[in-house]
């Protein structure tokens, strides 16, 4: 069945006692994807990696891999290699042995030597010759590297990365995360990746799912998560916005929105369908977008304070009671107007 | 590649069913070793002629032999002031709490000033020093008895010294006296090693804060460092008090009959085949034991756990900075305690091997010879030297065999969180609390005299039993310098080796052990220690001379031949201290005891 998703979890819950750490988590992974797991900390994206490496079993639903179900497989029998946030590697055994590890159990994929593998592997993540090194003699990124080695030797069909960056420094994760895309290209293999940091999951994804207190709150690639998300959640981890609730006068192509003060016009993109004229609804416009002097949509707000960021400067405003964020390239002061496009404004549909 | 890792080879189906092996054959072994002989004690002690009764307890605690005034408490009498009267005849078990009771003391006096220089100051040596307090876990309390005679008895060397000055004649041999300062010779190392470790974790901005509030040096100990110390010098009291209560091999050696503790008695009862009693009387002293230890630790959770500091308080140089009485005083001390410690704990061991090199006509290796020559020369029934050591080796060797995969498989058990984990922990650690003498009688009651089962009548040997009791005394260490270090392992390790492929067995193998070896190693040299030192469950189940060890052997010379009991000795603390010295530096990384 060629059809078949490479991973799919139909319902699945775990509980800690009383705790609901995941409820009721259904997604599918595409063959050769890349599938990233982000939202803050505590949210159930690395409880999802643990269920599906097999380190910890459902409490309810199921985990199939081509179809297959796998529920109660322990790891060693999933063929999935993972990668940890510390790396875990074996402190006692040099960095080819570390690598060649999983080859005591399997036959090394494509006919050759177990030490040719490790060879091909150094290679692969571009640290060829290290063999003889001790791990703990490796800087950050290079003990990164030989985790990712390590964890593909035996040619797995899934791969799996725990924040495999969150311990290195912006600037080394920016080409790593390059990298690692390059990599999960080159083998075409289906990877599942967790992370807190959205600008990573939006950087190197095929799709990406926003996790929050254990439940999904959208699945979609990078664009769509976010030009278009559908919960305020969504719109507030992913980057910078401004999400404004008002209540809807008009439904004629475009919807009129009441903010009090103002009234604003927003393209209908993400409005349900049931949506009538009455209801409160919500919507958002990136910082970016919010443009000061702009006449369409404008709104009047008091400066609060600035940030310079380099390229731009990052507005903090007063409007009615909450913050507004606009990007500027001027020096801003006192109040002032800002306006923005209806089709940069999204409709939050939940 | 999928279809390579599904065709398992049998090896592969062996090894994921290993542990689970492993964990119930641990299971049947400390059920055949430990719960079972204790269940047959408990039995003993309560059915009466295939009735159940408490007849024997409530005779033990009427006799006014075991309790004395508390007897006729127990018998419904108000005895009134007859309880405290100083001069009262005090019972047995009244007299072996008695004891414990001034051991403990005499522990914490001779403990806590070590305690104080350990943490307190730094000097050459001072490492090594704090090592050597781990010896007396591995020490074998006969061979301290050995020391204590050749030190402290009528030919001792606290004797020839004093005659030396024209003093002399003390002869302390069966004194209460003896046996308290032999108590502290085993347990103020232990207190010295709890109190100084509690105290090097007291945070120095903890104290400078007290002293810049305005308290002196002597208040801001009083007000912020003691408080912190309490706990611990609480633990090392409670674990005195019961290590002492259960004093056998010591009160035996030193002292006689007049002075005899719970399981000095029990062991004659067993001698004299009251089997029912002795059962009673071991009960009552395990259930002592066990309160004290469990209101000990009622009280240590009570305890919160106090965030301790990360900056230890500075160690002072044992030379004065100045000649301030607060500078000149806790060194005048310590020098003072440094010289008692010389007599309790140095003298002890060196007379013992001055003596077994003496003889009347000065230096002679004789009492070695000895050793050699009752093997050819010996009758019998007499105790041969060279069985015992050998008895001894292969005893400590066999336990070792068993004591080590067992503790390690607890080890790895009790690592995991589950639920029920306390009490699996709670379990496989009880040994540790039970005295090898109920083991020792359980097993000789229960499998050495045979149990009958769907038909078949089951014996074991003598030298199976022993090996058993020593493997059930040795475990705990095992599991005790082995788990922590798995505990610390970054779980991910473990996964990591999961998902390449290799089973839970396997994983344990390949990375975990590799990983905790120095606590294993440090683990197995205990248990191979405790084997060869232990005495109370020996005794009870040595057939004859052929299955004697080295502390049952100098058991036989002490009160006899002093010459042959030291040489003995001797060789009883080469053997250890190479013990001693393995745990030290191949296991210099144990995090455990």
């Amino acid at each position: 069945m060629a059809s078949d998703p490479a991973v799919e979890l139909t319902d699945v819950r775990k509980e800690y006692g009383t705790t609901v750490a995941l409820d009721d988590v259904s997604f599918a992974v595409e063959p050769g994807e890349f599938f990233t797991l982000v939202g803050p900390s505590g949210c159930g994206k690395t409880t999802t990696l643990r269920l599906i490496g097999g380190f910890e079993q459902p409490t309810s639903g199921t985990v199939r891999f081509g179809g297959r179900d796998v529920s109660g497989l322990p790891p060693e029998d999933r063929d999935v290699g993972v990668v940890f946030q510390n790396y875990a590697l074996f402190p006692h055994m040099t960095v080819g042995e570390n690598i060649a590890y999983g080859l005591n159990f399997t036959e090394p994929p494509g006919d050759v030597t177990a030490e040719e593998r490790v060879a091909e592997l150094l290679d692969l993540v571009d640290l060829a010759g290290l063999e003889d090194r001790d791990p703990a003699a490796l800087s950050g990124g290079q003990k990164q590297r030989i985790a990712m080695a390590r964890a593909l030797a035996p040619g797995p069909e899934i791969l799996l990365l725990d924040e495999p960056m969150s311990a290195l420094d912006a600037q080394l994760r920016e080409r790593l995360r390059i990298q690692i895309r390059e990599i999960q290209q080159e083998l075409g293999i289906t990877t599942i990746y967790v992370t807190h940091d959205q600008e990573e999951a939006l950087a190197i994804s095929d799709r990406v799912a926003v996790i929050n207190d254990g439940g999904i709150e959208q699945i979609g690639t990078p664009e769509q998560i976010y030009d278009e998300p559908e919960t305020e959640f969504v719109a507030e981890f992913i980057g910078d916005n401004n999400v404004f609730t008002g209540r809807i006068t008009a439904l004629d192509g475009t919807v009129t929105v009441d903010l009090g003060e103002e009234t604003v016009e927003v393209a209908p993109t993400g409005t349900p369908d049931r949506a009538t004229v009455g209801d409160r609804v919500r919507f958002c416009v990136r910082p970016e977008d919010l443009v000061v002097g702009q006449e369409r949509n404008s709104i009047r707000a008091r400066v609060e304070s600035a940030e310079f960021l380099g390229d731009r400067t990052r507005v903090h405003l007063g409007w009615d009671g909450t913050e507004l964020l606009a990007l500027t390239d001027d020096q801003l002061d006192g109040e002032v107007s800002l306006g923005f496009e209806p089709t940069d404004a999204h409709v939050i549909p939940r | 590649m999928s279809s390579t890792r599904s065709e398992r080879t049998l090896r592969d189906r062996v090894e994921r069913r290993i542990l689970a092996v492993f964990g119930l054959i641990t299971v049947g072994l400390l059920v055949g070793m430990f719960y079972y002989p204790v269940g047959t004690v408990f039995i003993e002690a309560i059915v009466v002629e295939g009735t159940a009764t408490v007849s024997v307890f409530l005779d033990i605690l009427r006799d006014p032999f075991y309790f004395g005034e508390f007897a006729r408490l127990f018998a419904g009498e108000w005895p009134g002031w007859d309880l405290v009267r100083p001069g009262r005849n005090m019972g047995l078990v009244e007299f072996t709490a008695y004891q414990a009771v001034l051991s403990t003391l005499a522990s914490l006096a001779l403990g806590l000033p070590l305690a104080y220089l350990l943490a307190r100051f730094e000097f050459r040596g001072r490492k090594t020093l704090r090592s050597l307090t781990i010896l007396p876990f591995v020490l074998p309390s006969i061979m301290v008895a050995v020391g204590f005679v050749a030190t402290f008895g009528s030919n001792g060397t606290v004797n020839e010294v004093l005659g030396l000055f024209g003093l002399g004649g003390i002869d302390t041999t069966g004194t209460l006296g003896i046996i308290i300062v032999a108590h502290a010779f085993y347990n103020a190392p232990l207190v010295a090693r709890i109190v100084a470790a509690s105290w090097e974790t007291v945070d120095a901005s903890a104290v400078e804060t007290a002293r810049s509030l305005g308290a002196g040096p002597f208040r801001a100990f009083r007000d912020v460092v003691a408080p912190q110390l309490y706990p611990a010098v609480l633990m090392s009291a409670a674990l005195t008090f019961v290590f002492t209560f259960g004093t056998f091999p010591i009160v035996l050696a030193l002292g006689d009959l007049s002075l005899a503790t719970i399981e000095v008695w029990v062991n004659r009862l067993v001698g004299r085949l009251n089997y029912a009693e002795a059962a009673g009387l071991a009960i009552v002293e395990l259930a002592i034991s066990l309160s004290i230890l469990y209101a000990y630790l009622r009280y240590e959770a009570k305890q919160s756990s106090q965030a301790r500091g990360v900056r230890p308080l500075p160690r002072k140089s044992l030379r004065p900075t100045s000649r301030s009485p607060g500078e000149l005083l806790p060194r005048t001390g310590l020098v003072a305690y440094s010289l008692i410690a010389l007599v309790v704990f140095v003298a002890p061991i060196l007379s013992m091997i001055y003596a077994s090199l003496t003889g009347p006509t000065g230096f002679t290796l004789d009492h070695f010879q000895f050793l050699i020559e009752r093997q050819t020369g010996g009758a019998d029934f007499q105790v041969q030297p060279w069985p015992a050591i050998r008895n001894s080796l292969v005893f400590g060797f066999a336990a070792l065999l068993v004591a080590l995969p067992m503790g390690v498989t607890v080890a790895v058990l009790t690592t995991r969180k589950y639920r029920g984990r306390k009490l699996v922990d709670a379990v496989t650690m009880a040994p540790l609390a039970v005295s090898g003498i109920i083991v020792g009688l359980g097993l000789l009651r229960g499998l050495v005299f045979g149990v009958e089962i769907a038909g078949y009548r089951i014996f074991v040997g003598g030298a199976i039993a022993i090996i058993a009791a020593h493997a059930v005394a040795g475990y705990p260490f095992v599991v005790r310098t082995v788990a922590p270090g798995l505990e610390q392992l970054d779980r991910q390790l473990l996964e990591s080796a999961r998902s390449l492929g290799a089973s839970r067995a396997r994983a344990l193998m390949d990375i975990e052990l590799p990983l905790v070896w120095p606590g294993v190693i440090a683990g197995a040299a205990f248990a191979f220690a405790i084997s060869i030192g232990e005495f109370s469950a020996t005794i009870i189940l040595a057939e004859g001379a052929n299955q004697y060890t080295m502390p049952i052997a100098i058991e036989r010379f002490i009160g006899r031949r002093l010459g042959p009991a030291t040489a003995m000795g001797v060789v009883l603390l080469v053997v250890t201290s190479v013990s001693f010295v393995v745990i030290e530096r191949l296991g210099g990384g144990y995090r455990g005891l």
